[in-house]
């Protein structure tokens, strides 16, 4: 395991931002998803010792993050959100210089800086002030600074950040590309589902603290295959209103589309039944392709009207 | 046929289990304050050394001449001339000071970059001690360096051991003497950095600290003991305790010297609330 965190809480005075959050990251590569103060980053924050927990545990790479926070800072890599340049350093002298923290020899961290450099797409600009970089720059540099020691667990916290359409597209296709070798594990916090989705084997969905879902990216789709997308000929209103008699959840799925949620433990059959008593020919009717969205949206709208 | 893959390539190299954290900020800290203005500070700051080395040469080379001999018989090289060698370092002392640290803490704030310190393996001590180092490098370069080196030459260009022999001490003096300016001095600058927005303010309120509380003694010097509240002339008198010279203010050199060890320890107080990597907002 990567990761494992037992009633992991973090609080900022009354606020709890992490609310005994019990759950394991496996080797992989894992999306942390959930809304902006969702409790991601403070999450990360916490595994990284960079906030005080309150209470509970947490390892990381099988290292307690309370008594060895030096040699869990030592293995991983961290990308926080907000920006942190190191003033006055170029490029690759900023790389180098997190890579001598991080316990590199300078000779090392120099070869290693500039390679880094390259495969973030810095190596033009190592050698300009980092003060001078532009938003997408910044980013790659946070990116290489946290690659530079090759960590065994990288921490990603919104990676994809104010970067122009061509920057998060080639972002993502890196960090594809560093999960992909299965050297390193990756962590990815994130509210853009599109990016988990691109990169993540595994997703946990967190809202107000607490884990909501996790699993693989398979298996949390395929929990909500009880959702059907169905055409009909002519006016919708009464077969609509015959589903919903039946308890079925009925969303407009375009203009000629409608999605519909039969209750649990029902299949086609209620569709069918409702198609029939409203005299309403069925054009088409398949399985509704689940996506992260749906999924995501259902469970932080289920989590929200519970606290309601 | 592509010659060479833009992919991901594993380093296999081995980390230091324990890396210095605290020195490779001190060194790459010192390399990047080492600017045109501080250079310029640092060659102005050379002069008064130059000065008293020819004085120190004079005095022990050309003391026999006649025409000299008046001059030499004023000038006593003793534990006094190093310690107002220091007293009058101190202007300087303050502006490479500012040059070296008001930005320090402030610029790494503004950047953000106490979330890259802190995701790796830095302790607040190693953050600390390091940035301190860089403020001591600099401030030992116009003090403790010129001072002993006097002291060296005034050593070497005798004819006999008997300075040596009645002034063994004076190099434990310099050595006290910087440590207390550069403690206080050093960690209020550094709190300063760290408080204020920016290097600017940092500076002034920093010039401020040290000027207003002095002006307000000679102000008004019926009051007694308010010699206290200055740290250049509580710096002085302990200058002449270290130095074994008559004390210049009223006050005991001993109180003078908790009144630094408390600013230092407050200092580090104000750093350990101040130097954190997330800022929490509520």
């Amino acid at each position: 395991m990567s990761v494992t965190l037992q009633d992991f809480t973090i609080t900022y005075g009354d606020l709890t931002a992490v609310d005994s959050f019990s759950t394991t990251f496996p080797a992989g590569s894992t999306g942390l998803l959930g809304p902006n103060g969702a409790g991601k980053s403070s999450l990360i924050k916490g595994l990284l010792g960079l906030v005080p927990l309150a209470s509970g545990s947490a390892t990381v790479l099988g290292k307690d993050v309370r008594t060895e926070p030096k040699a869990v800072l030592q293995s991983i890599g961290y990308m926080p959100e907000d920006d942190c340049l190191i003033p006055g350093l170029t490029g690759v002298g900023m790389v180098q210089y997190a890579g001598e923290l991080s316990g590199m020899n300078r000779v090392d961290a120099l070869q290693r800086a500039h390679e880094v450099l390259f495969l973030v797409g810095l190596d033009e600009a190592r050698y300009r002030e980092v003060e001078t970089y532009s938003a997408g720059m910044k980013q790659r540099i946070k990116l290489a600074q946290a690659l530079v020691h090759d960590p065994r667990l990288l921490f990603l916290d919104e990676p994809t950040s104010g970067m122009d359409p061509k920057g998060r597209q080639e972002m993502l296709d890196l960090i594809q590309n560093i999960s992909s070798r299965e050297v390193m594990s990756i962590v990815l916090a994130t509210h853009i589902m599109v990016d988990v989705e691109r990169t993540c084997d595994r997703v946990v969905i967190m809202n107000k603290g607490r884990v909501l879902k996790k699993g693989s990216m398979q298996d949390l789709r395929g929990t909500y295959s009880d959702v059907y997308t169905v055409r009909v000929k002519g006016e919708h209103e009464r077969f609509r209103a015959a589903l919903e008699r039946e308890g079925c959840a009925v969303q407009p799925g375009g203009k000629y589309f409608l999605d519909v949620t039969v209750p649990e433990g029902r299949d086609t059959d209620v569709i069918l039944e409702a198609a029939r008593v409203s005299e309403t020919q069925l054009r088409k009717l398949v399985t509704s392709v689940q996506t992260l969205e749906d999924v995501f949206l259902k469970v932080i709208g289920e989590d929200d009207h519970a606290d309601l | 046929m592509p010659i060479y893959e833009e992919t991901y390539r594993a380093w296999h190299g081995q980390l230091a289990a324990r890396p210095r954290t605290w020195w490779i900020i001190a060194r790459t800290g010192s390399r990047l304050r080492w600017k045109r203005a501080m250079i310029l500070v640092l060659l102005l700051a050379a002069l008064p050394f130059l000065v008293r080395g020819a004085q120190i040469y004079v005095a022990m080379r050309l003391g026999d001449s006649p025409e000299l001999a008046e001059m030499v018989q004023e000038l006593q090289i003793d534990a006094g001339f190093f310690a107002d060698f220091l007293r009058g370092q101190a202007f300087f002392l303050v502006l490479v000071l500012i040059l070296a640290g008001a930005g320090l803490i402030a610029s790494d704030r503004k950047f953000g970059a106490l979330a890259v310190y802190f995701s790796k393996p830095v302790r607040f001590w190693d953050y600390v001690l390091g940035k301190f180092l860089i403020v001591a490098f600099y401030g030992s370069l116009i003090t403790l360096l010129p001072c002993l080196l006097l002291f060296l030459m005034r050593v070497l260009l005798a004819q006999d051991a008997a300075f040596l022999q009645e002034y063994y001490w004076i190099p434990f003096s310099i050595i006290g003497q910087v440590a207390l300016s550069l403690l206080t001095l050093g960690g209020v600058i550094l709190v300063l950095s760290s408080t204020t927005g920016g290097s600017r303010s940092a500076a002034i309120l920093f010039f401020a600290m040290l000027t207003v509380p002095d002006l307000l003694r000679q102000i008004l010097p019926s009051i007694s003991g308010l010699g206290l509240v200055s740290l250049p002339a509580v710096l002085r008198q302990t200058s002449a305790l270290l130095f074994g010279l008559e004390r210049p203010f009223d006050f005991s050199a001993w109180l003078g010297l908790g009144v630094l060890m408390g600013v230092a320890g407050l200092s580090l107080a104000v750093l350990k609330i101040r130097v954190r990597p997330t800022e929490v907002v509520r």
